[in-house]
C-alpha cells in the first residue's frame, strides 16, 4: 500500500484523494509540503503565516480540486497557490514596514560580535528578504532557494520569462546594495 | 570575496547564493498534516449529507405535482375536440366596483357543494366553416318556420331543415334562377299572425 502510493504519480494520488482515500492525500502533501513550507516562510518570514498558508493550499486542493486543471505539474500548482496568498500577505506586510535609515542601521544596529552568532545572520539576511518588493522577492526565492528555472518560475508566477528575468535582476541588485551597505558596516562576513 | 560583484557576474551571484543560504532552510511543523488530516475527514463526512440534499428536495417536488395533478378535476370537454360553439353561454364578466364590493354571498353550510361531474360522451360532430357571408343567411332562414322562401317573383328556394352539423355534405342552397317554376304551394302572407310572416297555404291551382 505504503509502497504503491510512493509510486504512484501526482494526478494518481488526487484522483485516489477525490476518492476519498485518506493516505493518497497525505503523500501529495508530504511531496510537496517542504517546497511549499519554505516559500511561504521565505516570503512572508513569519513561521506562523508558512504555516497557514501551507495549510490553505492544501485544503484547496480538497475543497475545489476542479481549480487544478492538469496544464502544469502538482507541485507548480500548488506553489502557485502558495504565491498567491503569500503574496497578499507580503504586499500588506511591506506597505506598512518602517522605511530603512542607514543611520538607524549603524546606530542602532546589533554589535559585529552578535552578527557572528549563526541566527543573527539569518535575521539579516531574512530582513534584507523582506525588504524587497514581493514581486522581486518571490522570484528570488524561487530561483536561489528553490533553484527553479525561469520557465517554470514564470509559469508559477503568471508572467513571462523576460519578466522574470528582469524582476531577478533588480532583486540581485538591491541585495548587492544591502550587502554592500553591510560590510561597510563590518555588520556582516560571508563565508 | 568581492561584494561588489553580488548579481552581476558568476563569481558575485555565489557570493549573493551564499548569503542567502544563511538563513537555514526551514522544516514544516508536523501539525499541519494532522490539521490536514482533520479536515480531509470532515470533508469525507459531509459529503454525503451534501450528495443527499439535491436528490431529497428533487424527490418531494416530484411528489408535490404528483399530488397537484391527480387532484385537479376533469375538464366536461374532453382535450383534443374543440366545441362548435366557440362563444359560451358563460357572459362577459363585468367587473366588481373596486371602491364599494357588493354583497358578499355566501352559500349556506348546509347545503352541499355541487359536484362537477363530467359530463357523458358526446360523438365530436363535425365544425361547419362558411363564408363570412353566409353565415347571416343561415341564421336568417333558421329564423323562419319550416317551408320555402319566396325569393322574387315567384322563386323559392327551400329552406334548410334546421342546421344539422351531422350531415355529411351540406345542404344544397344554390339561389334558384329568377322566374323558376315554383313550388305547388304558395307564399301569402298572414294578417291574423304577428309579425307578419309568409306562410305555405294550400296550391290553389292558378
Amino acid at each position: 500500500m505504503g509502497a504503491d502510493l510512493a509510486a504512484a504519480s501526482d494526478e494518481g494520488l488526487l484522483k485516489a484523494t477525490l476518492r476519498g482515500d485518506e493516505e493518497a492525500f497525505v503523500e501529495i502533501y508530504r511531496r510537496h509540503r517542504d517546497r511549499v513550507y519554505r516559500f511561504a516562510y521565505r516570503m512572508t518570514g513569519s513561521p506562523d503565516a508558512a504555516r497557514d498558508i501551507t495549510h490553505n493550499c492544501f485544503a484547496s486542493l480538497l475543497e475545489t480540486p476542479a481549480r487544478y486543471d492538469g496544464r502544469a505539474s502538482l507541485g507548480t500548482y500548488l506553489c502557485a497557490a502558495a504565491r498567491h496568498q503569500s503574496l497578499r500577505l507580503a504586499s500588506r506586510i511591506w506597505r506598512e514596514r518602517p522605511m530603512p535609515v542607514a543611520a538607524d542601521r549603524a546606530d542602532g544596529g546589533p554589535s559585529p560580535l552578535d552578527l557572528l552568532l549563526e541566527g543573527e545572520r539569518a535575521r539579516i539576511v531574512r530582513e534584507e528578504l523582506q525588504a524587497l518588493a514581493p514581486l522581486h522577492r518571490e522570484v528570488l526565492i524561487l530561483v536561489e532557494y528553490e533553484e527553479l528555472d525561469l520557465a517554470t518560475v514564470a509559469e508559477i508566477v503568471g508572467a513571462e520569462v523576460g519578466t522574470v528575468k528582469v524582476r531577478l535582476h533588480r532583486a540581485r541588485r538591491k541585495l548587492r546594495d544591502s550587502l554592500q551597505s553591510l560590510r561597510c558596516r563590518g555588520a556582516l562576513t560571508i563565508g | 570575496m568581492n561584494a561588489d560583484d553580488g548579481g552581476r557576474g558568476e563569481d558575485g551571484r555565489h557570493d549573493l547564493r551564499r548569503f542567502l543560504w544563511q538563513w537555514p532552510e526551514p522544516v514544516a511543523p508536523p501539525e499541519i498534516e494532522e490539521d490536514l488530516r482533520r479536515a480531509f475527514r470532515r470533508r469525507r463526512a459531509r459529503r454525503p449529507t451534501v450528495w443527499w440534499l439535491p436528490l431529497a428536495a428533487g424527490l418531494t417536488l416530484l411528489l408535490a405535482w404528483q399530488i397537484h395533478r391527480v387532484g385537479r378535476p376533469v375538464s366536461p370537454i374532453p382535450t383534443g375536440q374543440r366545441p362548435l360553439v366557440s362563444a359560451t353561454a358563460k357572459p362577459p364578466s363585468i367587473p366588481s366596483d373596486p371602491i364599494r364590493p357588493g354583497p358578499e354571498v355566501v352559500a349556506p353550510p348546509s347545503l352541499p357543494r355541487p359536484r362537477v361531474s363530467p359530463s357523458p360522451e358526446v360523438p365530436a360532430e363535425p365544425e361547419v366553416v362558411v363564408e363570412p357571408g353566409q353565415a347571416e343567411l343561415l341564421v336568417a332562414f333558421a329564423r323562419t318556420g319550416p317551408g320555402v322562401i319566396e325569393v322574387g317573383s315567384g322563386a323559392a328556394i327551400p329552406r334548410a331543415e334546421g342546421l344539422s352539423m351531422g350531415a355529411a355534405v351540406a345542404p344544397n342552397l344554390a339561389m334558384p334562377e329568377i322566374g323558376a317554376v315554383g313550388y305547388h304551394t304558395e307564399w301569402r302572407a298572414r294578417t291574423d299572425e304577428w309579425p307578419l310572416v309568409q306562410r305555405s297555404v294550400p296550391y290553389s291551382g292558378r
